[in-house]
């Protein structure tokens, strides 16, 4: 078995123990599966998210970097945001550097005194103090400790957040080098409330497979293929090519890409910010995360030209940033808001990068903002004279720095106060919950495809487009008709599934390659025996162990069911418009089936 | 007619790290950065866009070799570069001094639990393992600027 110790860090006494689970990488592989039951031994049930009680767990996958593009890591913990199962995965290096520093995952107890920062190696882990790393920005942080740390060069990788994580803005995401984060439902803010600004990993182990593989010669031909199907197959060109936003076209020729808040599912201006213009326009580069020769992460070139330099204006005023950018940035920061330049859109994301702040919550937070405001909800005194327009990138831009530096506290609680905590604080203090688009208070992601997409966000135990791919399920169904039990049972079975991949940890962009008979070629070369009905099994126990999880943390499906956004059903989609009585109807046959299936009410 | 690894283009690197791994899982027989005789590295982190490969250029009078204290410990290889003997080769008996000669930093580095040197052989498997065409294999002989 592959050095597996979980370190266990309690901040609060900085104490550091190495605790070793063989019975669970055993039984669960590695990944969400394991990581699962260590957030539930590690998180009693009333603990407040932002309380030091909380734990913030990081594992790699069961078969980190043996193979290409497995190249993820999980991140557990309570939900600020939810308020329940906080679930979230981060490429760039660090599963590399977890399983090169000899361990198999983090477990982050308590809160330090002070702001501190973990240093990570495989004979030696130091809570060092991060006074003067305070506030610094993700990109800033990430160039001292790189310079702190010179030795680790290329092998290191640096987890960090941002002001927005520090301040306890409750959808604060994690950066991992620099492009990749744990973005969602809010592992920055809990980061943050234990006082850890960043993690260093250094990866200098070296493992032998003759200990490890059980037959090297069809080990190497096992690799050979999945990185031909990688580099050489069409199955992967979209992200090597395009990246994610190639999907802003046909989503927009199917009425699926969400647009204004939600209220249209075309952006009459979607050409303008495609995947195809995006690569011959902006694009600088690409890059890629450890282990995957695909390099899906498109990195534009934002020119900004700047003004009031003491030497007097001049048009030779400009600097360059590169940013990174995703279709589910595109959305949320771009139609979402309605802004059609692509450079407005690459400052709000250079923006929300730089303060650490998850930006598909953020950028469902400024449309909300905006459309409250066009409605007379909130008022230009609320704002603090900031107008939200959207089409406007100003009052975006400047609504983001107040939101992210949490201008008023407990006391004097202001409209960015409450912005910070999340829609669902918004919609209570003001009101406007018919178009505060959320569920189970978190922003979903960036389709308005059909009925599936929202049943599939509302039952995903993240509540993420990721969790089933409800999206799929909408654009298979164009041409047919699905019946709800089938429907549920595909989106179920597909759940099922990913939490094998969420286990191993592979980039889901590449499920189509690690199908369930390659993923048990993999783990027998690991010497992981796991028949494929054994693995339907493990994904079994998997999702019920979430659900239970879940349901400790008091997640109701009752009490969204009902509740879900009245947009959902005014938003045009590629079904035209969804009836309340079809979602309820889905959930129902989901709440059936549940029981069924793992013998469990919800 | 010999041939040595060249980086030809390394504006194409994505990072991916599929050269460091392919050297250490097929050369080696690991799973390693540490053991990979060839490495990747940013230039001032991912934003740059900017990376490094350090690897051994295969020169064809190559510096780390007359410098080698230990008998037998280093030679070099037919078509440039050095091939290590890694039972008379042992760190602990010398300077490093093949490592400090080298004027490319990192090219050649000695591996802490072998305690051994570790340079590029001039295999090629890395070549065939990067999705780019950064690395190829050129014929020796050719004086072209890199």
């Amino acid at each position: 078995m592959l050095p597996n110790d979980i370190i266990v860090v309690d901040l609060s006494t900085e104490s550091i123990t190495r605790k070793k689970v063989p019975d669970l990488f055993e039984k669960f592989i590695g990944g969400v599966g394991v990581g699962i039951h260590l957030l539930d031994q590690y998180v009693p049930a009333n603990v407040d998210p932002l309380n030091s009680d909380n734990a913030l767990i990081f594992l790699r996958g069961g078969i980190s970097t043996f193979f290409p593009i497995v190249s993820k890591t999980v991140a557990l913990f309570r939900s600020p945001v939810t308020g329940d199962l906080g679930e979230s995965y981060a490429g760039g290096r660090l599963s590399m550097a977890l399983l090169l520093a000899g361990i198999g995952g983090i477990v982050i107890l308590g809160k330090a005194k002070k702001t501190s920062y973990l240093i990570i190696e495989k004979d030696n882990v130091e809570v060092k103090r991060a006074g003067p790393l305070s506030y610094m920005y993700t990109s800033t942080i990430g160039r001292v400790l790189r310079e702190a740390y010179p030795t680790g060069s290329g092998r290191r990788s640096i987890v960090r957040i941002g002001p927005a994580g520090e301040n306890q803005v409750r959808y604060g995401s994690i950066n991992v080098d620099s492009f990749r984060h744990f973005g969602r439902l809010g592992g920055g803010a809990v980061m943050g409330s234990k006082n850890l600004k960043a993690l260093i990993v250094i990866g200098n182990d070296t493992l032998e497979l003759n200990k490890y593989i059980s037959d090297e010669k069809e080990y190497r031909s096992l690799y050979q293929k999945i990185w031909e199907d990688c580099v050489k197959t069409p199955v992967m060109r979209k992200y090597h090519v395009l990246g994610t936003p190639e999907n802003i076209l046909p989503l927009n020729y199917l009425k699926g890409l969400p647009t204004r808040n939600f209220r249209q599912s075309e952006f009459n201006y979607a050409d303008q910010i495609s995947g195809e213009r995006f690569v011959q326009d902006y694009l600088s580069h690409r890059v890629s995360c450890n282990t995957c020769p695909v390099g899906c992460i498109h990195i534009a070139s934002l020119r900004e030209q700047y003004k009031d330099s003491p030497a007097g204006d001049s048009p030779a005023d400009i600097h360059t940033i590169s940013v990174a950018y995703d279709y589910e940035l595109l959305y949320a920061l771009g139609t979402n808001l309605e802004l059609k330049n692509p450079m407005d859109i690459l400052k709000l994301i250079e923006l929300t990068e730089k303060q650490g702040v998850d930006s598909i919550t953020m950028g469902l937070v400024l449309s909300w903002l905006a459309e409250a405001q066009e409605k007379g909800l909130i008022t230009l005194d609320d704002t603090e004279g900031i107008s939200l327009r959207f089409g406007e990138l100003k009052g975006f831009m400047q609504a983001i720095k107040k939101i992210c530096y949490r201008i008023g506290d407990k006391d004097a609680r202001n409209l960015f106060w409450y912005a910070g905590e999340g829609l669902h604080a918004l919609t209570k203090q003001y009101g406007g919950e018919d178009y505060a688009i959320m569920i189970n208070k978190n922003p979903p992601a960036g389709y308005s495809t059909g009925p599936y997409t929202i049943v599939g966000h509302t039952i995903g135990a993240r509540h993420s487009h990721l969790d089933n791919a409800g999206y799929s399920l909408d654009q298979k169904n164009l041409t047919k008709d699905i019946d709800a039990e089938s429907a549920i049972m595909w989106l179920v079975n597909e759940e099922e599934w990913r939490n094998i991949l969420n286990s191993l940890i592979i980039c889901l962009f590449a499920k189509q390659i690690f199908t369930p008979s390659i993923v048990v070629d993999c783990l027998h070369q690991l010497k992981i025996p796991k028949s494929e009905n054994e693995l339907h099994e493990i994904s079994l126990s998997i999702q019920k162990k979430k659900i239970e999880v879940k349901q400790k943390f008091g997640f109701s499906i009752e009490k969204i069911k009902y509740n879900l956004p009245n947009r959902f059903y005014e938003m045009p989609t590629s079904f035209g418009r969804i009836a309340p009585e079809k979602i309820q109807e889905l959930i129902e046959t989901y709440q059936y089936l549940v029981q069924s299936r793992y013998g469990i009410t919800i | 007619m010999y041939k040595r690894l060249r980086i030809e283009h390394l504006e194409r690197c994505i990072g991916c790290y599929q050269c460091s791994l392919a050297c250490a899982r097929v050369v080696e027989r690991v799973i390693s950065l540490d053991r990979s005789s060839i490495r990747v590295k940013t230039l001032g982190g991912y934003s740059s866009g900017s990376f490094a490969v350090v690897v051994c250029r295969g020169c064809i009078d190559p510096p780390c070799f007359p410098v080698c204290p230990i008998d037998g410990a280093i030679k070099p290889r037919k078509g440039g570069g050095v091939l290590i003997n890694r039972k008379s080769c042992d760190a602990s008996q010398c300077h490093q001094e093949c490592v400090r000669e080298c004027p490319i930093p990192g090219a050649i580095h000695v591996d802490s639990e072998l305690n051994n040197a570790v340079v590029c052989r001039q295999c090629g498997t890395c070549v065939k393992h990067c999705p780019t065409g950064v690395l190829i294999m050129e014929e020796v002989g050719i004086k072209q600027g890199y």
